[in-house]
């Protein structure tokens, strides 16, 4: 009676293309049976992905917690490697125009200078603006590794995270996980 | 990333842009701007009559200097008045600063916001409402039961009339998913009637489902009766989708219809989830008729809930407080009792626990929903957890759980992980980092929007709509299931059991909290008892 009442759960996502096939694989260990997969009309990078699922499942509920959990590790990961160089690259923007305003004026000041005063004053902020290009490039530096190691032992972990999720939820739906 | 419809399928080309969006996955969740869109247009224009009013108050007192002196002697009587009402303490203190700041017009914006003034009219049909329906359903007797549940019986019984009952069996789910299975397959066997009553009924797949089987109960000649709140299911439910159901025989009403007005009434939603199928079973519990609610919407992480099935007596408490809700949105007074008092089903178990379902709103002067929960959490002598989405209670409740805390009573308190309302839920973190100081555990639920709203102390478990908040308490019709049952006892601690380990506790350190986001949680809490 109660099997008539319900029929199969769907599921539609859109994805990245080069994460296709791990996303698949992962969704199939969750329980869910790819039906359809298809282009999407606008970015060349996306894949429509459909499938479904017998609605009445064991352990249901905690396979749609560890589904959220792989998604949203998924997307972390996605976003943390997109920012290891933001940070960096900010900064380095941030001192590089201090360092050209710097120098555009210090060069102004120089050429325009009715005292020698004023010429010392330009050397010396030309003088400047050179030390926040060095600096720029050793923040940038310094950031840039600093947030690699940061992001890539949070990569590590939601690597990890993802690995005991799909194998959770692998041995309660009893789908294998192929790599 | 773009979210296509299938039936305009695409070939892909290399000439084509990548995406912008930087997610790998998106779980393709269609949200309905109409609604939000519907809600602001209709807040907007109720502050424009809001401005346009003072505006001439304004202009008023401009051109008579004797008329503003008379707003300022207007302004200092509605503060003494403030203090003098039934108010909580939280609520005055920011009236009377609301008040004073937007003096000379105040007093104006008070008086258009006051309930005894502008819901009266309503207040006093549901009096009416209730009045004639006392006396209709039986309870049992106080002999065998625990002085928590009895003490708490006699004040629903004395503020509310609602009573308790005994010869009843109950079912804790500890999911919406769970819950909804279950009600579909005795929906589908319904033979007499169902009532159903939510804060949200949305389309989806899991109202298709339920529809399907309400539509075929009520060709089948099944009384189907749906109340639903016009706010909660603002934008999410169709009219086509209503006639639609009207033109199968269920019958649909809307509770408090929104209307771009500024009128307080429109603040009192109907937040109860009560579904009742032939006088035997019943459900209520944080679930509404929507997707997300059993996870097959995305919208804030996972979604945990909760809800109780009971069979048996207790089962009138619920199918009273429908029929009352029912009464107040037709207006038509009809016979309660062939929906009451119906064959006894005799219970193969009946170990004398008590259920004790009870219902809150405006129509009570008390704040049932906070003096229950202060009433068991005053007698919780060794364990206490909470699980709530909203941590905005009044001092009665905090104070309590500080002081249950340090006593060396075990108050643990669940919050989400991932909130829906990210001003509301600043607050509760404010608040509950308040009572870490005092000794309570706060949790919040990893990846998870939590939804549940249930307590369970060792003498007894709470579960139902209402939330830890001031809108719950004070503003809302609400709904509960006090119970010392031994199976839902035992659900609740395994749900709470199970949440622990998926959540992380929290500490409050001071340094971690920085200035601005002091500042802007300070500002909030002026508005928490509105929100």
């Amino acid at each position: 009676m109660s099997e008539e009442l319900f029929k199969d759960d769907k599921l539609a996502v859109a994805v990245k293309a080069a994460a296709a096939d791990e996303i698949k694989r992962a969704y199939c260990a969750l329980g869910w049976v790819p039906e359809d997969e298809y282009a999407d009309g606008s970015y060349r990078d996306i894949i429509h992905m459909d499938f479904s699922r017998p609605h009445l499942i064991a352990g249901k509920d905690r396979l749609q917690l560890l589904q959220v959990r792989y998604e949203v590790a998924l997307n972390f990961i996605a976003r943390a490697r997109r920012r290891v160089g933001a940070r960096a690259a900010v900064i380095a923007a941030l001192l590089i125009i201090l360092g050209t305003a710097l120098i555009t004026f210090g060069a102004i000041s120089v050429a325009f200078a009715p005292s020698g005063v004023l010429v010392g004053s330009g050397i010396a902020l030309i003088i400047s603006g050179a030390i926040f290009f060095f600096l720029a490039v050793y923040c940038c530096r310094l950031l840039y590794s600093r947030d690699r190691e940061r992001y890539s032992s949070i990569v590590s972990i939601l690597q990890a995270n993802i690995s005991s999720i799909i194998s959770e939820a692998a041995n309660i739906t009893g789908v294998r996980y192929e790599d | 990333m773009k979210i296509e419809n299938k039936t305009l399928r695409r070939q892909r080309s290399p000439l084509m842009f990548k995406s912008p969006d930087g997610d790998v996955i998106r779980i393709k969740t269609e949200r309905k701007g109409m609604g939000k869109l519907k809600a602001m247009l209709i807040l907007f224009v109720a502050l424009l009559q809001l401005c346009l009013l003072a505006a001439l108050h304004l202009l008023f007192a401009a051109a008579f200097q004797s008329y503003l002196i008379l707003s300022i002697v207007l302004d200092v009587i509605t503060c003494f008045y403030i203090l003098g009402s039934s108010k909580n303490g939280r609520s005055k203190a920011v009236w009377i600063m609301i008040v004073l700041i937007l003096f000379p017009v105040g007093f104006l914006i008070y008086f258009l916001s006051d309930e005894n003034i502008f819901f009266r009219g309503s207040r006093k049909r549901y009096g009416d409402i209730l009045s004639a329906s006392q006396g209709l359903v039986k309870g049992c007797g106080e002999e065998g039961m625990s002085e928590v549940t009895a003490r708490s019986c006699a004040y629903l019984k004395n503020v509310t009339g609602y009573v308790p009952y005994k010869n009843t069996a109950a079912r804790y789910f500890p999911s919406g998913a769970q819950a909804f299975d279950d009600m579909l397959v005795r929906c589908a066997s319904a033979r007499s009637f169902i009532f159903i009553e939510y804060f949200i009924i949305a389309e989806g797949a899991l109202f298709t489902r339920l529809f399907d089987v309400l539509e075929e109960r009520a060709r089948a000649g099944v009384d189907v009766r749906v109340i639903y709140d016009d706010m909660g299911s603002n934008g999410r439910l169709s009219h086509k989708l209503k006639k639609q159901v009207r033109a199968s025989g269920i019958k649909i009403y809307a509770f408090n219809r929104l209307v771009p007005l500024y009128k307080i009434g429109m603040n009192y939603r109907d937040h109860r989830k009560i579904t009742v199928v032939d006088g035997e079973t019943a459900y209520t519990g944080g679930i509404n008729i929507a997707d997300e609610y059993v996870n097959e919407k995305r919208m804030y992480g996972y979604w945990k809930d909760n809800a109780v099935r009971v069979d048996g007596d207790a089962v009138q408490g619920f199918t009273l407080m429908f029929l009352r809700q029912w009464e107040f949105v037709t207006k038509k007074p009809f016979d309660y009792s062939p929906f009451l008092q119906l064959k006894g089903v005799q219970r193969e178990k009946d170990d004398g626990s008590v259920f004790l379902p009870y219902a809150a709103g405006l129509e009570y002067r008390d704040p049932v929903v906070r003096d229950m929960y202060a009433n068991v959490i005053s007698h919780a002598d060794k364990k206490l957890y909470i699980m709530t989405p909203y941590f905005v209670p009044d001092e009665t409740i905090t104070d309590l759980l500080a002081g249950k805390a340090r006593s060396g009573v075990d108050v643990r308190m669940v919050l989400p992980g991932i909130p829906d309302k990210k001003y509301v839920y600043l607050i509760s973190l404010d608040n509950a980092y308040k009572l870490i100081k005092s000794g309570v555990k706060v949790y919040t639920m990893s990846d998870t929007f939590v939804h549940t709203k249930s307590v369970l102390t060792e003498n007894c478990a709470v579960i139902g709509s209402a939330n830890f908040d001031l809108r719950s308490f004070f503003q809302q019709y609400e709904n509960a299931l006090y119970t010392d049952d031994k199976d839902v006892m035992e659900g609740l601690a395994r749900d709470f059991a199970a949440a622990f380990p998926e959540s992380v506790q929290r500490k409050y350190i001071k340094r971690d909290v920085g200035f601005f986001r002091r500042l802007l949680t300070a500002v909030l809490q002026i508005f928490a008892p509105m929100m």
